[in-house]
């Protein structure tokens, strides 16, 4: 009983900054809402599905074909490119946007090189203009395509080899096997990444911001910060909360149908080998996307970094290093605190009340750091304002604000964000310790304790590491929610790098850029080598 | 002398669905007995129970007359000193097989630990693997390491919950005669669940078969066999077909009444049934005719379906050189007159 009210309320804790937000839709709308809608609404909203039609367009062709060459074909360089692939998730958007804008704007090396080789002068000759909403739906799918990749792949490997043998014994061709067979099968797969792209679309700040495309996520800055109107703000939020369930939705309707079209035998696919232009085409398409999204902006950002390292690395660049590591770390270890009790919570006491509530506390993962940054906002506010007033009653002394515009309330919304992320690994490792191997520690007269230190912390310990480890990156890599909850004059590595690429000094810019880069290529590493192991593999 | 173990009027209830009721069982020191039914049947429950990891709601569970559990009492799952072998072995998939039936032997010294490790791994017919992983070891190791890790703390009683279910067909024979030969050896008390009547005739000295969480009959294999008692018995027992039977005075004999000619009925009702075991019927081209609906190839002998006039199905068992196909008539004779019937 004690475990189950305290799973419901800190899963609604948890929830509070989400519940705020979806119930000031229903709060009323001030003038500035009218004027918003008059004006800018409309904007927002095409532009916000603009960009999901083209990120989502763009992460699926990427996405799905390189998972299906992956996985299904022999081509030069087939096992580091599969690897490889994977890279452009350690660059956030925001950093692959403001370097392309370096690398291809009027005064960047691209440019002056055409004009030098050419004599072109400004005017000449048309270039495609970076800073604009196809520039920014380059950026996101450049980046995002490995949620589509990387779950199409495992979709595409698990295929039962003999369902598509079955299909061309059938006296279908290889390609309309592809298409009448694979596809279909590998769908839920697909949708379900293709989701959790779009989420990430949703939630982009840094990008459409630094390009100039006004959308939901940039209008709740400029309503909070330009008219200073958080209720409004909050309304906006709830709109883009809308489409979030909407995603949220889709999402969990294909893993459902995963499960369900997971075949139970099968036999590995033969690999197709591809000979001459074909296997030319896969490794070039694969080296281009690699390039494009990996290591081109890194070497840029190299480059820059080897320009500027001298002045950049001071006592402040430290300190920034500093407070972004220690705040992560913290973040990432309350998560993990979180997320055992409520993976324990759910396994010593399963039930529908501690199911549901474990799903609740999870929601976060698809809602936008600016929704849940206003979100932890409202609440904070209204505390800190009755603390203050109590406060001023019995004591006469103002407390001012206490908890907002501190770490806690950004430590908060770190939780909310992220706290699936530990809560889904923790669950996973803790759903390889089958029951019977407590009861079999127990009938060898071991307590309670005693399996919980020498039974499951060692055969849990990958798991809770990689839990931190993904939560520590996705915190470091935070920008929206970082921005508007910080306190003053607080800066992250995150916070400085789009501060400093908006004021256009790209090369200062690079350094703190690369050191989000080095340490998020971390967790992908870790991907790398669970993808290789497979899902069965254990100690 | 006590009963090694004492179960009296055990009830497990979960929520309002009783999954034990009124369980009364005894097994000797030294004895295998085995809990027999279908999956759903309570058996496993049961075994869980005197294991410690399911509270009893009424009824007691007694160790050489010591109480372990009861309405007022619980003994802890790590204090009944009760070895387990579970379906999926539990293996610490961590610990090497050294470390695993070491887990159970923490009151021993460093050089005592040692010498019974080696001692029960020689037990098994494992003294080499030690060192190894359990994921390094084929299925049937694991179980016998699964075995010696449960017999290393030297328990008062081993329960065994389908042990062999998840090994293939050649393992399981052999490895559960091996295992009676062993617990015998070792004067080990054993309970056994199985759903498998083969398995529970080569281990066990008793058998309690269980329906619908209670215990409908217990005995020897022999005397579940040869006498069920409930038509439930003789249904899942064997490969008997429990056919019904409707004499009528008047009108001519069917072809039942012209097989049971001669049976030792023993009955006056007009509907009953009647418990038909394969070898209850031999060939005889004298015989009965009845119609060959399905033949089967069984190696030593084949295995004829056979159907009445009511469309009830008999099995007999011929040898190779019968060979009749479907659709065709098989003369068959009665060769047992002490029939099992249930009114």
């Amino acid at each position: 009983m004690a475990w189950r009210v305290g799973l419901v309320l800190t899963a609604l804790t948890v929830a509070l900054p989400v519940l705020v937000i979806g119930s000031s839709l229903l709060a009323p709308y001030s003038p500035t809402w009218t004027h918003i809608l008059d004006t800018v609404l409309v904007g927002y909203l095409i532009n916000s599905l603009a960009l999901m039609l083209g990120v989502g367009t763009g992460t699926l062709l990427l996405g799905v074909v390189t998972a299906w060459l992956c996985a299904t074909c022999e081509f030069t360089g087939r096992k580091l490119l599969s690897w490889g692939l994977l890279l452009p998730m350690a660059l956030p958007a925001y950093i692959i946007a403001y370097t392309y804008t370096g690398l291809l704007d009027f005064s960047g090396p691209v440019q002056s090189s055409l004009r030098g080789w050419f004599n072109w002068s400004y005017g000449d000759y048309f270039f495609p203009e970076i800073r604009s909403l196809g520039g920014a739906i380059c950026m996101l799918s450049l980046v995002l395509y490995p949620y589509i990749y990387l779950i199409a792949r495992v979709a595409f490997t698990n295929q039962s080899g003999a369902a598509l043998e079955a299909a061309r014994s059938l006296g279908v061709g290889r390609w309309r096997t592809f298409f009448r067979v694979a596809l279909p099968m590998a769908r839920p797969a697909i949708v379900a990444g293709l989701s959790l792209a779009l989420m990430e679309t949703l939630a982009d700040y840094g990008t459409v911001d630094y390009f100039g495309v006004s959308t939901f996520t940039t209008g709740i800055f400029r309503t909070w910060y330009g008219l200073g109107e958080l209720r409004t703000a909050a309304q906006l939020a709830g709109f883009l909360l809308l489409f979030v369930f909407v995603l949220m939705a889709i999402e969990r309707a294909s893993r459902n149908r995963m499960q369900f079209h997971a075949t139970a035998t099968r036999s590995a696919i033969q690999r197709i080998t591809l000979r001459g232009t074909h296997a030319a085409l896969a490794t070039g398409f694969c080296v281009l996307i690699v390039t494009l999204g990996f290591l081109l902006p890194a070497m840029q950002l190299l480059s820059w970094a080897s320009i500027s390292w001298r002045t950049a690395v001071d006592s402040q660049f430290l300190y920034l290093l500093w407070n972004s590591l220690s705040l992560a770390l913290f973040a990432s270890f309350i998560c993990l605190v979180l997320a055992l009790f409520f993976g324990y919570g759910k396994r010593r006491y399963p039930g529908a009340t501690q199911t549901g509530a474990v799903r609740i506390a999870s929601m976060g993962y698809a809602v936008p750091g600016t929704v849940i940054a206003v979100g932890v906002l409202i609440p904070f506010g209204t505390l800190d304002n009755q603390l203050d007033t109590l406060s001023q009653t019995l004591f006469g002394v103002s407390t001012g604000l206490l908890l907002s515009g501190t770490l806690v309330a950004l430590v908060f919304a770190y939780v909310v964000r992220f706290l699936s992320v530990s809560l889904q690994t923790v669950e996973s490792g803790l759903s390889r310790i089958k029951p019977s191997l407590d009861e079999a520690a127990r009938s060898l007269g071991s307590s309670n304790k005693r399996a919980l230190r020498e039974i499951h912390l060692p055969l849990l310990r990958g798991s809770l590491l990689t839990a931190l480890l993904l939560v520590f990156v996705d915190v470091l890599k935070e920008l929206p929610t970082t921005l508007i909850l910080r306190p003053f004059n607080f800066n992250t590595l995150a916070v400085r790098t789009f501060e400093l690429a908006s004021d256009e000094r790209l090369a200062d810019a690079a350094l703190p850029a690369l050191a989000i880069v080095i340490i998020g290529l971390l967790p992908v590493i870790l991907l790398m080598r669970n993808l290789d192991r497979g899902p069965s593999s254990h100690a | 002398m006590p009963d090694q173990l004492k179960l009296h009027n055990l009830q497990v209830q979960y929520g309002d669905v009783v999954a034990i009721r009124d369980v009364s069982l005894s097994l000797q020191t030294g004895d295998i007995g085995c809990l027999l039914g279908p999956s759903g049947c309570g058996k496993t429950s049961l075994l869980r129970a005197i294991a410690g990891f399911e509270v009893i709601t009424a009824g007691t569970i007694a160790i050489k007359d010591k109480l372990i559990a009861s309405d007022m009492i619980n003994i802890p799952a790590e204090h009944r000193n009760i070895g387990m072998v579970f379906q999926d072995f539990a293996l610490f998939p961590h610990l090497t097989v050294e470390h695993n039936v070491a887990f159970g032997l923490r009151h021993l010294t460093a050089a005592e630990q040692r010498d019974r490790i080696q001692e029960m791994l020689a037990l098994v017919g494992l003294p080499d693997v030690g060192t190894k992983f359990p994921h390094e070891i084929s299925g049937g190791q694991q179980q016998r390491v699964a075995l010696a890790r449960a017999l290393a703390p030297k328990p008062q009683l081993l329960l065994l919950d389908e042990p062999f279910s998840g090994l293939d067909e050649a393992q399981r024979t052999s490895l559960a005669s091996e295992i009676r030969l062993l617990l015998k050896a070792q004067h080990v008390t054993a309970l056994l669940v199985t759903h498998d009547q083969h398995e529970a005739f080569e281990m066990a000295d008793h058998i309690a078969l269980m329906n619908e969480g209670q215990v409908v009959q217990a005995g020897t294999g022999e005397s579940l066999y040869q006498s069920p008692a409930s038509p439930f018995a003789a249904k899942f027992i064997g490969e008997g077909s429990l056919t019904k039977v409707i004499s009528s005075a008047d009108g001519p004999p069917g072809v039942l009444q012209q097989l049971l000619n001669g049976a030792n009925q023993l009955t006056t009702s007009i509907e009953y049934h009647v418990l038909l075991r394969p070898e209850h019927l031999v060939y005889d081209p004298s015989g009965v005719p009845l119609t060959i609906i399905q033949r089967h190839y069984r190696g030593s002998h084949y295995l004829y379906e056979l159907s009445l006039d009511d469309g009830q199905i008999l099995r007999c068992a011929t040898e190779l050189t019968i060979e009749c196909d479907r659709g065709e008539p098989l003369p068959v004779r009665l060769t047992e007159k002490d029939l099992i019937v249930f009114r």
